[in-house]
């Protein structure tokens, strides 16, 4: 790929451009709404593809601040343009291990959005709008290197996502939208009061003056490391404080436990081909910002809450599958399936080791596919049998041969069967949890247990003993939603076969990452006597 | 052998049961019964002569050159010292013996299969599901790599958990599939874990088999707390998968599904997976002689309570399961004692006289209408003469009586058991008295089933299987008379004296493994006889009891302590013990963690929050419109106010 071309702003402003073309088209031209929408993801898609492809074959040189290479991030594809000048803050986008991967699930799950909505939803300009939108926003989080303008998409991606639960989806949706727009926000704000904290002290930095730069930002001096006292009491250092700030706003999204309890209502209202985007990235966002911020800029703090985040993520694991073990609607026993397995990559991150930190990587890819395909197949089941309540659905398999194969590989994804994605990232996670502490692994194995009895009780539950009465007569999925699953079973073995591909870029980021994390902090000593 | 040949034959075998089960599973419901009933078993039949040409070839090499290992393809990097997983492959002859037993006895199965699901509504999904078996244990062989094992490993509790739950109509198949399925997630887990402390400790580049093998023997003192650890762990992943104390519950209850799939995975193949696993990782198990000991401890403990369970049990099925569970306790007994090649020995022999029982008792089941309650049976000899023959042959071969395939490969583990193994010869008395039971509960199966006046008159009504049932039984039956004489003894000019220990042995010592030493002539002799005279006195206790009746088998019980009786119907109440303990606490806790927890803390601490900050916020009234769009705008325009304000002030 030629590097005279800005790729990432391309791969930014494609879904952008798609929305504003879409304003062109009249509302009732409902084929050419969704055919412009699924061109748009398209493009993106195989844009982002070629940058796969292109990917480590040239290295670029890093561009800011004097920075010895093991210690800093090297991303490539950058562009760096001044944007608000006053402040020091630009236009700063890369492409590193950590990002790469995931902004091909990003373009994977929204073409997967945009081909699985229905031509007949209400108002779909709209809503295909609002995707595209939301697109451009979660690949922004993915490529800015700026932290500004990360706070720019991080919260930017609220709004299309705002409307999008809110006009589209179940009946308790409000009360749901409002649950997860107020958790979010709230987390958003203390991590803005944190950035500024850290712009402010970075004043003193390499390049001289102020700066929202994460590449300048984690090689500036940490600030003053004394305890805040309060009423004689020793609290944390103020950079502990802005550590906890960021985490609070990154464990929201993820979910941890027990800051979770926004998704089960947020998914259950949510429309299955709305979930393939929302549950399939925005969810991994958290994790994400955990590696590419939390290890970066606080690699003293995040050793010192490493046990209670450590304990978050098992915690995490063993709570939400014991949930999902005792739920009997369908649509929520995925979606605490999901917590749990988010909490599983948080596991990888926390162990802070390469392995760790890779299989989270590895795994953040693997369950936006499973997680889309997962909410798709219960979509399909609650579209035809008029019900999402488990005890009233039985016997599907001798209906729904296609949708019993597909599902069965899906769920055979979910609970890490060996030999599937998931597999791939578990066992790379739990080498890492068990490198860090053997015990960790131990409880993370409890998970995978777990994981097996709820997702066979999800699949066998649906699927198997006599037909139940209100699935009598149902008709098994056509042409088009077999087109869905389809590539995602496929993938789900394909990467099982061979990650290789998938595992080589982002060991090469998990690697600069932990590198990052073990340069020893500055000392007190260091700071009072320059 | 060439790494060119080795590798074509292994992807050949892959292919093969693969493509059967994609093909099955695919075109099968478009092309019909019979094609699935020429490619289900013809990829079998493929495989076996990819297996058979590897044998002929590895015969044609030179003892110390038949092992090959082929890198297929890398799979993954690790970050730990540089360490790499890929896709290995090995040919030698442990794998290659397996891969003639899964295949061969597999082939004869599926022949049998295309009469026994003669009228089952869906033969694609049946023998895209037994493909898919064959393939996966194929691939549990011949993996050479850690992980790769793993993948053959979780992919035969796959297909074993699809077949068990074939009939899904039935929710106690339904049951019994979920229950194998997650024991044998169990026996995963520990492999991870088994793994891990591999990676983590040995400094090794690869996770391939022969590598890990030459750093444990660098690095591992003998007897250490690791290696010990590693083992024991392996070990566990062998019991869940070959159904040892405590990870068994699951084997009876997987009767549930067809029985060609009970010959074939819950008899011949798959639950001897345990069995070979300790075997391919015998320079580990020699390194550490207590796992060792608890390994031979459990499998002679599982051979004696599966027997007693076996003698009390009416179902013809779930007889002939827990003697599957008591044989292989004595194969792993042997793996566990060092007696590698005699473990493999009975693995073989056991594969053929069992997937016979498993199949004859298949005819008898189809004959009376998929009726299993043995009480109910009798006098089945009158109309099921060939049947009756068959099923006799294997009887002898599972109880040991002389020149039958079992006598041979049980008298051979037992007879080394009198030297090895901890506190050396009490299992190997032990062991005589698991012939006694063996010898008790297999005629007392034969003579229920077979002698005796008919119950029922669907027994009158009974016919005789039809060719396609009968021929793989009647080639298992002479296999269960002539293979033991044909693998020990030789046969002049085709193969010779102790055939198989010499092909086998090799596998064992090439890495400074050390061979057992045989007892004396005459104490070999001597525990043979002992032991046959325990098989014997079994055998012949059962006729006396079931067929003479003189006395009567309702005598002999009542003088049995109650409490062993009880203890055999209810098998030990392992049942009830794991309900009680391991399924009902978390249910509960599950339930309660969704009634109370979950919205009174997780949901109710967020909405305490948001109460808090409301009535705070009581002069703020006037933004509180209610509308979730004023906010959403609100926010929109603090963030940006925020942006500006930066821009403004701060220079």
């Amino acid at each position: 790929m030629s590097h005279n071309i800005p790729w990432l702003t391309v791969v930014l402003v494609i879904p952008l451009g798609t929305a504003i073309l879409l304003q062109l088209v009249p509302r009732d031209q409902r084929a050419a709404i969704k055919g412009l929408t699924v061109l748009g993801t398209l493009a993106t898609a195989s844009i982002v593809a070629g940058l796969l492809v292109a990917f480590n074959q040239h290295p670029s040189i890093p561009a800011v601040g004097p920075r010895p290479q093991d210690q800093a991030i090297a991303f490539q594809f950058e562009e760096i343009h001044s944007w608000i000048a006053a402040i020091g803050a630009t236009y700063h986008l890369g492409l590193d291990g950590l990002s790469a991967w995931l902004l091909a699930l990003d373009a994977f799950v929204f073409l997967l959005g945009a081909v699985a909505v229905a031509a007949s939803t209400e108002r779909l300009k709209f809503y295909c709008g609002l995707l595209l939108v939301t697109q451009a926003a979660t690949i922004g989080v993915l490529l800015s290197v700026d932290m500004l303008l990360f706070y720019f998409f991080w919260e930017g991606m609220l709004v299309p996502l705002y409307f999008l639960l809110a006009n589209y989806g179940g009946r308790d949706r409000g009360r749901a939208t409002l649950k997860f727009i107020g958790y979010t926000v709230a987390g958003s704000l203390l991590m803005l009061l944190a950035i500024i904290y850290l712009y402010v002290h970075s004043q003193a930095s390499v390049v001289g003056h102020p700066s929202f730069d994460l590449q300048v930002l984690m090689l500036a001096p940490g600030p003053a490391q004394a305890p805040v006292t309060f009423l004689g009491l020793q609290l944390l250092t103020p950079i502990q404080f802005a550590f906890v700030a960021f985490a609070l706003a990154f464990a929201i999204k993820v979910p941890l436990v027990p800051f979770h309890s926004w998704l089960p209502d947020s998914y259950a209202n949510c429309p299955p081909a709305t979930l393939t985007f929302f549950a399939g990235i925005v969810s991994k966002l958290g994790a994400f910002g955990f590696i590419r911020y939390g290890l970066t800029l606080f690699p003293g703090p995040i050793h010192d809450f490493q046990w209670i985040l450590e304990g978050l993520a098992i915690l995490s694991i063993l709570y939400a599958a014991m949930l999902a073990l005792a739920q009997s609607d369908i649509k929520r026993i995925v979606a605490y399936s999901s917590i749990s397995h988010l909490g599983f990559i948080a596991l990888g991150i926390f162990a802070l080791n390469v392995n760790g930190i890779n299989g989270a990587i590895i795994q953040m890819v693997n369950h936006g596919i499973i997680i889309a395909a997962l909410f798709l197949v219960v979509g399909y089941v609650e579209a035809r049998v008029g019900t999402r309540d488990r005890r009233e659905i039985a016997g599907l398999e001798r209906r729904m041969p296609w949708l019993y194969a597909l599902f069965l590989v899906i769920t055979l994804a979910g609970l890490g069967m060996p030999g599937m994605n998931s597999f791939v990232g578990e066992f790379t996670i739990l080498l890492g949890a068990f490198q860090a502490n053997p015990l960790l692994a131990i409880l993370g194995f409890l998970g995978v247990l777990l994981a097996a009895w709820y997702m066979l009780r999800l699949h066998q539950g649906l699927m198997h003993e006599p037909l139940s009465k209100a699935a009598d007569g149902v008709r098994d999925i056509g042409a088009a939603e077999r087109l869905v699953l389809l590539p995602l079973a496929a993938l789900m073995i394909l990467i099982g076969v061979y990650p290789k591909p998938i595992g080589d870029i982002t060991r090469s980021g998990a690697q600069q990452y932990v590198t990052r994390a073990s340069v020893p902090p500055p000392s007190l000593s260091s700071l009072s006597n320059p | 052998m060439s790494t060119t040949l080795a590798g074509t034959l292994a992807v050949l075998l892959f292919a093969f049961p693969l493509a059967g089960a994609l093909g099955n599973a695919l075109l099968g419901p478009r092309l019909g019964r019979r094609f699935c009933n020429i490619v289900g078993p013809g990829v079998v039949l493929a495989g076996f002569v990819c297996a058979v040409v590897a044998l002929v070839a590895l015969l044609g090499a030179h003892e110390d050159a038949r092992s090959t290992t082929v890198t297929l393809w890398s799979w993954l990097d690790l970050g730990l010292h540089g360490l790499k997983v890929n896709v290995d492959i090995t040919i030698d002859p442990l794998s290659v013996l397996m891969c003639l037993v899964i295949t061969g006895v597999g082939f004869l199965i599926h022949w049998y299969s295309v009469g026994y699901m003669g009228h089952d509504e869906s033969p694609w999904r049946f023998f895209s599901y037994m493909n898919l078996f064959i393939f996966s244990m194929l691939l549990l062989v011949l993996a050479a790599d850690l992980v790769i094992l793993i993948v053959g490993w979780a992919m035969v509790a796959l297909s074993s958990y699809l077949l068990i739950g074939y009939y899904y109509d039935r929710p106690s198949a339904v049951q019994a599939a979920r229950k194998a399925f997650i024991t044998q997630v169990v026996g995963d887990v520990a492999l991870y874990l088994a793994a891990f402390m591999i990676v983590t400790n040995l400094r090794v580049p690869s996770l391939q088999l022969p590598t890990i093998f030459a750093y444990a023997r660098d690095s591992f003192p003998q007897g250490g707390a690791l290696i010990t650890g590693i083992c024991v762990l392996l070990a566990i992943g062998a019991f869940a998968k070959s159904a040892q104390f405590p990870l068994h519950t699951w084997l009876p209850d997987a009767m549930e599904g067809p029985t060609p799939v009970s010959a074939l995975i819950h008899a011949a193949t798959m639950v001897t997976a345990g069995v070979y696993l300790i075997a391919r990782f015998h320079t580990l198990f020699d390194l550490a002689p207590i796992a060792q000991g608890v390994v031979a401890c459990v499998g002679m403990g599982t051979a004696v309570m599966a027997g007693v369970i076996a003698l009390s049990q009416i179902d013809i099925k779930r007889v002939i399961a827990y003697s599957t569970m008591s044989q292989i306790g004595l194969m792993i007994f042997a793996v566990g004692i060092g007696a590698y090649s005699a473990g493999m020995f009975h693995f073989a022999t056991h594969a053929v006289f069992k997937a016979l029982l498993f199949m004859a008792a298949g005819n008898v089941i189809h004959a009376l209408h998929d009726e299993q309650d043995i009480r109910l049976m009798g006098g089945l000899g009158l109309t099921m003469r060939a049947t009756e023959r068959c099923f006799l042959s294997g009887s002898l071969a599972l109880a040991g009586i002389p020149i039958f395939a079992g006598f041979f490969s049980k008298e051979e583990l037992l007879g080394l058991g009198w030297l090895h193994g901890p506190w050396a010869p009490t299992l190997y008395a032990v062991g005589v008295g698991v012939n006694i039971l063996t010898g008790l509960y297999t005629f007392r199966l034969f003579f229920t089933v077979f002698r005796g006046e008919p119950v029922t008159a669907r027994t009158y009504a009974a016919h005789e299987a039809p060719p396609s049932m009968l021929m793989p039984v009647v080639i298992l039956a002479i296999g269960s008379l002539v293979a033991g004489i044909a693998l020990l003894l030789g046969i002049p000019g085709v193969v010779g004296r102790f055939f198989l220990a010499d092909f086998l042995d090799p596998v064992f010592t090439a890495d400074g493994g050390r061979l057992l030493s045989e007892p004396a002539t005459s104490t070999a002799f001597l525990t043979v006889l002992v032991g046959t005279a325990g098989s014997l006195i079994g055998s012949g206790l059962a006729l006396q009891w079931w067929y003479q009746r003189k006395p009567d088998a309702q005598v002999i019980a009542a003088k049995v302590p109650r409490v062993l009786t009880q203890l055999s119907l209810h098998k030990f109440y392992f049942d009830e013990i794991y309900d009680a303990l391991l399924v009902r606490p978390p249910r509960r806790l599950a339930r309660a963690l969704r009634t109370v927890v979950e919205p009174e803390y997780a949901d109710g601490w967020v909405e305490g929050v948001g109460r808090a900050a409301a009535s705070l916020s009581e002069t703020f009234r006037m933004l509180q419109t209610g509308r979730l769009r004023d906010y959403a705008t609100g926010m929109l325009v603090a963030a940006g106010a925020f942006v500006v304000v930066l821009a403004v002030f701060v220079r």
